[in-house]
């Protein structure tokens, strides 16, 4: 199953005509576009929501707002599939924080994040089924507790504040845990892991 | 604060986790460029969108893809397309329009069967307004116009769907766009789509398929650029549709 829909591979050749294409208003690429990454957005947007109606309403919704927003992105700074991914978990953190009845987003403005930034390996396309080997490695040899906290970050979208409160620990032991998880993830990404990439 | 103070707050940002005084300092170096911290919370970024791919691999519905496309205005049914029908179904909604500025209701849909035969010439001439006769001549396909503010004319077809025409639409601020809404009497609001006016006002959106019997109205409202699931605004028009 998984190298079903992991399977996507979008070169930075591939990428730059793509984004051509979206900004000339090619409806097609935006239809290549989800075949490519389609499989990943739902994925992550389904893990986060836990509602499969809702996965497909928000799913389309990220394609169609990187439709409206491709005008201003810049492909010189930063990669499609990380704008892209940026969209997808805030979009779907925001439905699950505003169903809870919690009114305050994500700590940083979804301007600021989703607007790509340079540098670094930044404009390297997510190849997504080598990445995800990789990520996964990475993640595997994270102590649990360190696992556990990075996962309520991404996928319940919890601040640092409910994690503590949500765990029963202090505020200070979570902020301490965070920073060495996402310090040994950052390590353990750049280490050779011996996993075909 | 230094770059190198800042290293450890590159991936709490990325995750939304940057908090207090190096949020802001992180977030001022990002504002002026900084030829450190800004490679490095894009490389965060990007790190921490790759744990996108953790979540467990799900098969994608194949009517996600056709409902996409159906929201681009693209990926038609089998027997006729609708972006061949944009130019045909301007040049109508124009004709519709100034009939019914000049004449009224009456008088529109007097000119109405009368355009249905200039259309038809052009039709043979231009080969591109078949699929609006198409539609138009589908047994039970209502005409509804509307006026006062946007004015234009809805076509319903119980089993081809629904064909918004308008013109006068408000041009709307940056991050904002139209969004069509089926309303079923005693329910909720169901998505039609998002469009765009033209800059002189004017859109053309299709709203492809069936079109439950329950549907009493057609509604448009100016929602958030990558719409909403129920309309936040109050509509800019609501338009009754009865008898299709």
């Amino acid at each position: 199953m998984l190298f079903l829909i992991l399977s996507a591979i979008l070169g930075p050749a591939e990428s730059r005509r793509l984004i051509e294409r979206l900004r000339a208003r090619d409806a097609a690429a935006l239809g290549e576009l989800y075949d490519c990454y389609g499989a990943v957005v739902y994925a992550i947007i389904l893990r986060i929501a836990r509602d499969r109606a809702t996965a497909e309403d928000l799913t389309q919704e990220v394609f169609l707002r990187v439709w409206n927003r491709i005008p201003t992105f810049d492909a010189e700074r930063g990669s499609l599939s990380t704008w892209l991914l940026t969209i997808a978990r805030h979009s779907a953190i925001d439905f699950l924080r505003s169903r809870g009845g919690k009114q305050e987003r994500l700590n940083v403005s979804i301007d600021a994040m989703e607007r790509p930034l340079a540098g670094g390996n930044a404009e390297t396309e997510l190849q997504t089924a080598g990445d995800a080997k990789r990520v996964r490695a990475a993640m595997d040899r994270l102590e649990p507790k360190h696992r556990q906290l990075l996962e309520l970050a991404y996928f319940d979208g919890l601040s640092q504040s409910e994690m503590a409160e949500k765990l029963e620990l202090p505020l200070g032991t979570v902020k301490t845990w965070v920073r060495s998880a996402l310090r040994q993830l950052r390590e353990n990404l750049q280490q050779p892991s011996g996993v075909n990439a | 604060m230094t770059c190198e103070e800042l290293r450890d707050e590159y991936e709490l940002f990325a995750l939304g986790l940057s908090e207090g005084a190096e949020r802001r300092e992180l977030e001022s170096h990002l504002e002026r460029r900084c030829p450190v911290c800004t490679p490095g919370v894009a490389a965060a970024m990007h790190t921490v969108a790759a744990l996108a791919l953790l979540a467990e691999p799900q098969p994608l519905p194949a009517r996600l893809r056709k409902r996409l496309m159906a929201a681009l205005g693209v990926d038609s049914p089998s027997w006729f397309s609708w972006p061949m029908l944009i130019p045909a179904a301007l040049a109508l909604a124009g004709l519709l329009l100034w009939v019914q500025a000049r004449a009224g209701w009456q008088a529109a849909e007097r000119a109405l069967a009368s355009s249905r035969a200039q259309v038809e010439q052009q039709a043979k001439e231009l080969g591109q307004l078949r699929p609006v006769l198409a539609f138009l001549n589908q047994p039970g396909t209502k005409l509804v116009n509307f006026g006062a503010g946007p004015t234009g004319s809805i076509l319903v077809n119980a089993r081809e769907g629904v064909l918004l025409m308008a013109s006068n639409l408000p041009a709307l601020p940056a991050g904002r766009t139209y969004q069509m809404w089926l309303i079923p009497k005693g329910g909720a609001p169901q998505s039609a789509g998002l469009f765009q006016a033209a800059a002189n006002g004017t859109a053309l959106h299709a709203r492809p398929g069936l079109v439950p019997a329950e549907t009493s109205a057609v509604a448009i409202s100016v929602e958030p650029e990558a719409g909403s699931t129920a309309p936040t605004t109050t509509p800019i028009l609501v338009a009754p549709v009865t008898g299709f």
